[in-house]
C-alpha cells in the first residue's frame, strides 16, 4: 500500500511539475501578447465569480 | 500576494488569508485585464515540444493505473479522455505542425476596443495554456491526496477550473484541428489512396471530420452536467466524513479531473 501510494505521489508530483513548467514557459513566451490579456481574463473572472456566488 | 504574505506574518488564520486573496484578486485582475501589448515573439512549440509530448504521452500510465485497479477510476473513461489529448497532440498538431503551432484563429475582432490587441484568436498558446492549467490543478490534487492533505483551495479549483477551462480547451482543440485540416488534406497525411492492390482506401482528414462531429454534440450536456457536480460538491452543507460525496464524479472531463 506504501509502494502504491508513493508510485501515485511521485507519478502526481512529477507530471504537475512538468505541466507547471509548461506553463510559465507559455506564459513567458507569450507575457507580451495575448495570452497575457487572456490570463488577466480568466483570473478577472474568476475574482466575478468567486464574489457573485459567495464561493 | 503581497497582502498575504502581510497577512500571514501579522499571525492572521489561513481564513483570513483567503478573504485577502479575494479582494486582492478582483483589483488585480482589473488592472491586468487592461494590460495587452504586442503579439507573442516566440513560437511556442520550439520551446515546449519535448516536455509537452513527454507529460501529455505519459498520460497514457493513467489507463495502466486504470486497468490494473491501482486507481478507481473506470478504464474506458479514463482511455476517452487520455485518446483525445493524445489525438489532439499526435495526430493534429504533430502531423500537421505548420498551421498549428504558428497560424491563430480569429475568434472575435475587439473593434480597437482593447489597446494592442485587434481581434481574440485561439492558437496553440490557449490550448497549452488550458491543458496546462488543468493538468496543474489536477495532478497537484492527486498529489497531495497521496500524501494524505487535501487543501479546500484545491478541491475548489478542481471543481471550479473547468467553468472556463473546458470552454476554452476545447475551443482550442477544435481550432487546431481547423488550421491542421487543409494541411492534412493538401499532404495526404497518413491517406491510403485508390486505386491499391488491396482495394483499400482511408483518409485521415475525413476521420478527423468524424471524431470532430462526434465530439460536438456531447459537450453542451458534459458542461452542464460538470456544474451540477460542482454545486453539488461544493455548496452542499457539510455532512460528516461518511455521507461526504466522492469527488469521482467529474471524471468525463480532464478540464477538472478525474477519479481516482
Amino acid at each position: 500500500m506504501a509502494a502504491k501510494q508513493a508510485y501515485l505521489f511521485a507519478y502526481n508530483a512529477f507530471l504537475c511539475i512538468v505541466w507547471y513548467a509548461l506553463y510559465s514557459t507559455v506564459l513567458l513566451i507569450a507575457a507580451h501578447g495575448f495570452m497575457y490579456f487572456l490570463f488577466s481574463i480568466f483570473y478577472f473572472l474568476f475574482s466575478i465569480f468567486y464574489f457573485a456566488g459567495g464561493w | 500576494m503581497y497582502l498575504m504574505l502581510s497577512t500571514l506574518r501579522a499571525g492572521g488564520r489561513l481564513q483570513d488569508v483567503w478573504h485577502v486573496s479575494r479582494c486582492s484578486s478582483g483589483i488585480q485582475g482589473i488592472i491586468m485585464t487592461w494590460m495587452i501589448s504586442t503579439p507573442m515573439p516566440v513560437a511556442p512549440m520550439q520551446t515546449v515540444e519535448v516536455p509537452l509530448k513527454i507529460a501529455q504521452t505519459l498520460a497514457l500510465m493513467e489507463i495502466v493505473h486504470a486497468a490494473t485497479r491501482i486507481v478507481r477510476s473506470p478504464v474506458l473513461v479514463t482511455a476517452t479522455q487520455v485518446a483525445s489529448r493524445i489525438w489532439i497532440l499526435w495526430g493534429i498538431i504533430d502531423a500537421a505542425p505548420g498551421p498549428t503551432t504558428s497560424q491563430t484563429l480569429t475568434v472575435f475582432p475587439t473593434f480597437g476596443l482593447l489597446p494592442g490587441l485587434h481581434h481574440a484568436a485561439l492558437s496553440l498558446v490557449t490550448l497549452l495554456f488550458a491543458w496546462s492549467c488543468s493538468e496543474i490543478i489536477r495532478y497537484s490534487f492527486f498529489a497531495l491526496k497521496e500524501a494524505g492533505l487535501q487543501p479546500y483551495f484545491l478541491l475548489w479549483l478542481r471543481y471550479s477550473g473547468f467553468i472556463v477551462l473546458y470552454p476554452l480547451g476545447v475551443a482550442s482543440e477544435l481550432a487546431m484541428v481547423w488550421l491542421a485540416m487543409p494541411e492534412l488534406r493538401a499532404r495526404h497525411v497518413w491517406e491510403i489512396s485508390l486505386p491499391n492492390a488491396w482495394n483499400f482506401g482511408f483518409s485521415y482528414w475525413l476521420v478527423c471530420y468524424i471524431i470532430v462531429a462526434l465530439y460536438l454534440p456531447g459537450l453542451p450536456g458534459l458542461y452542464s452536467y460538470m456544474l451540477s457536480q460542482r454545486r453539488k460538491i461544493l455548496c452542499a452543507p457539510p455532512r460528516s466524513a461518511a455521507s461526504t460525496p466522492k469527488p469521482a464524479s467529474l471524471s468525463e472531463d480532464r478540464y477538472s479531473s478525474k477519479s481516482r
